[in-house]
């Protein structure tokens, strides 16, 4: 039961005309070319990390799926909305209808984990991610730095050597000696020491992602 | 959102675990409809996993991290790129700056550095360039003083070296006198003999002394009468020009019977074939000289 409305919900995630109808309601009318979109789904993977869900990209996936049945149905005022939800109170602010399903999607994660509810394709997941986990950690330690370290490098590259100087800069110190470091930084640069951080944070979201593409393909 | 909200303790306690349900529930509310919010959260997040990745945690501190940062595959793949990051760092920062010319590394050092450089590298660089060359002109000063101590040294030791050549070839030369005159002793000279008898004394010519090509030595033997001298004296006169030609030492007379007799070896060189005067005298015990006879000879060379 519980994989049929995973992947009813997934479904209407993967149909181009939900996708296109979700990514313009996150805009609210300002076009973003996909970046509230990106955004939102970089804060809901890192909200269902935070609770300590193993698979936050499928959480936050059904998360969004939801949402998105939700604005078809309210449009077409044919589909049924989600009933978990109370939209009506946040229906002016995508990002708290986005927060309230997504609590909802981990309140129902939380109790299917914690009573035990584990269905067979939850077991199927599990299985497949300890193996991948287990496949990854019998690789030798050295080697995976190694590689870490290529991949690194690699998206390193892609950056103007001036971008790898303030990341250099920006990170380089311990403690009081960093934060001074930064103080200086941010002077050098004629702006806050808060934007500088916004900066070198967005330089890192883009690194990030970067290595671990890098580091999956030379593990495939 | 103000900083009155929230502040960094606030946001560490909350990436923690460490606050009150209704606490993480507001929070976690903000972490998404908040921008600044979320990224003041995600820029304390990856601090903290900075801080891990470099070991700095410590205490209760680290073992909340490890159980609330280090549970899903994507908070080990942070921590793990937190690590790399945390190398790459290290081995960029301006202590361990690489300087390989090809790497894009040195891009980056060639950006940062230049202060530094300027400020401290180069100054330092040029003090200990002029130290360097002050000792070296230091030192080549020395080199040059001592070279010319040791050409001077060796050019006494050439002079040297001729001096005791010189010597060698004349103590060479005196060897090679020194054997063919021990051959000479050794193979004996070839004397040719006078004897001048009592009684002889200023009669004719009739004492000859012939002496041949081979000869180099002659001996006079003189025998003589007279009272007992003790010193003798001998002088041998060209006769056609009264030329003296040798005369000898205090010589001292051995006695034969009622005679006296002296024997004199002269070289045959001093000798041509012509007449000779040999005088004969004495020196008394007064010291007076007395001459006690005068004899005629001719030499004959061959």
């Amino acid at each position: 039961m519980a994989k049929e409305k995973q992947n009813h919900e997934f479904d209407w995630l993967s149909n181009s005309e939900c996708h296109s109808t979700l990514l313009k309601w996150l805009d609210n009318g300002c076009e973003s070319s996909g970046q509230k979109y990106e955004e939102m789904r970089r804060r809901l993977i890192a909200y269902f990390d935070r609770k300590q869900c193993p698979f936050s990209d499928d959480l936050t996936d059904q998360t969004f799926a939801r949402v998105a049945k939700w604005i078809i149905g309210k449009q077409s005022k044919g589909l049924p909305s989600s009933e978990n939800i109370d939209h009506q109170k946040y229906e002016d602010e995508p990002v708290k209808i986005c927060f309230n399903t997504a609590r909802f999607v981990y309140h129902e994660w939380y109790r299917k984990h914690a009573s035990g509810a584990t269905t067979i394709d939850d077991l199927t997941a599990e299985l497949h991610h300890r193996a991948s986990k287990d496949k990854e950690e019998g690789l030798n330690e050295t080697r995976m730095r190694h590689v870490r370290g290529d991949c690194l490098d690699c998206c390193l590259r892609d950056l103007p050597p001036e971008t790898i100087a303030l990341i250099v800069q920006y990170y380089e110190g311990q403690t009081r000696q960093k934060i001074s470091n930064r103080k200086r930084l941010a002077e050098s640069l004629m702006m806050s020491t808060k934007n500088l951080s916004l900066r070198v944070l967005r330089l890192r979201d883009r690194l990030e992602p970067c290595v671990r593409k890098c580091v999956e393909n030379r593990l495939s | 959102m103000s900083n009155s909200v929230y502040n960094e303790k606030l946001i560490i306690g909350y990436i923690l675990g460490n606050l009150s349900e209704a606490e993480t529930e507001r929070l976690d509310e903000l972490s998404i409809v908040s921008d600044d919010f979320s990224h003041q959260l995600k820029i304390a997040e990856n601090d903290l996993i900075d801080a891990f990745a470099r070991g700095e945690l410590k205490g209760h501190t680290l073992d909340q991290f490890r159980k609330r940062l280090m549970v899903t595959p994507r908070q080990r793949e942070r921590v793990d790129f937190a690590v790399q990051l945390s190398k790459f760092v290290t081995d960029n920062s301006l202590r361990t700056i690489d300087s390989s010319p090809t790497s894009w590394r040195k891009k980056i050092a060639d950006l940062i550095v230049p202060s530094f450089f300027l400020r401290i590298v180069i100054p330092t660089t040029a003090f200990v360039s002029v130290i360097i060359s002050f000792i070296l002109f230091r030192e080549r000063d020395y080199l040059n003083d001592r070279l010319e101590r040791l050409d001077n040294e060796k050019s006494a030791i050439l002079k040297e070296k001729e001096k005791l050549n010189d010597l060698l070839a004349l103590q060479e030369n005196r060897f090679s006198e020194a054997i063919n005159v021990k051959q000479q002793l050794k193979a004996g000279p070839e004397t040719a003999y006078i004897n001048f008898k009592p009684g002889l004394s200023g009669v004719g010519d009739k004492a000859v002394l012939v002496i041949q090509p081979s000869v180099n030595l002659v001996s006079i033997r003189l025998e003589f009468e007279s009272d007992n001298y003790p010193d003798y004296y001998v002088k041998i006169y060209s006769r056609n020009d009264h030329r003296q030609i040798w005369n000898s030492q205090s010589l001292t007379a051995t006695t034969k019977g009622g005679s006296r007799i002296l024997t004199l070896q002269i070289s045959a060189s001093l000798f041509e074939s012509k007449g000779y005067i040999l005088d004969l005298n004495a020196r008394t015990t007064e010291g007076s000289s007395i001459e006690l006879s005068s004899n005629l000879f001719t030499v004959v060379k061959r």
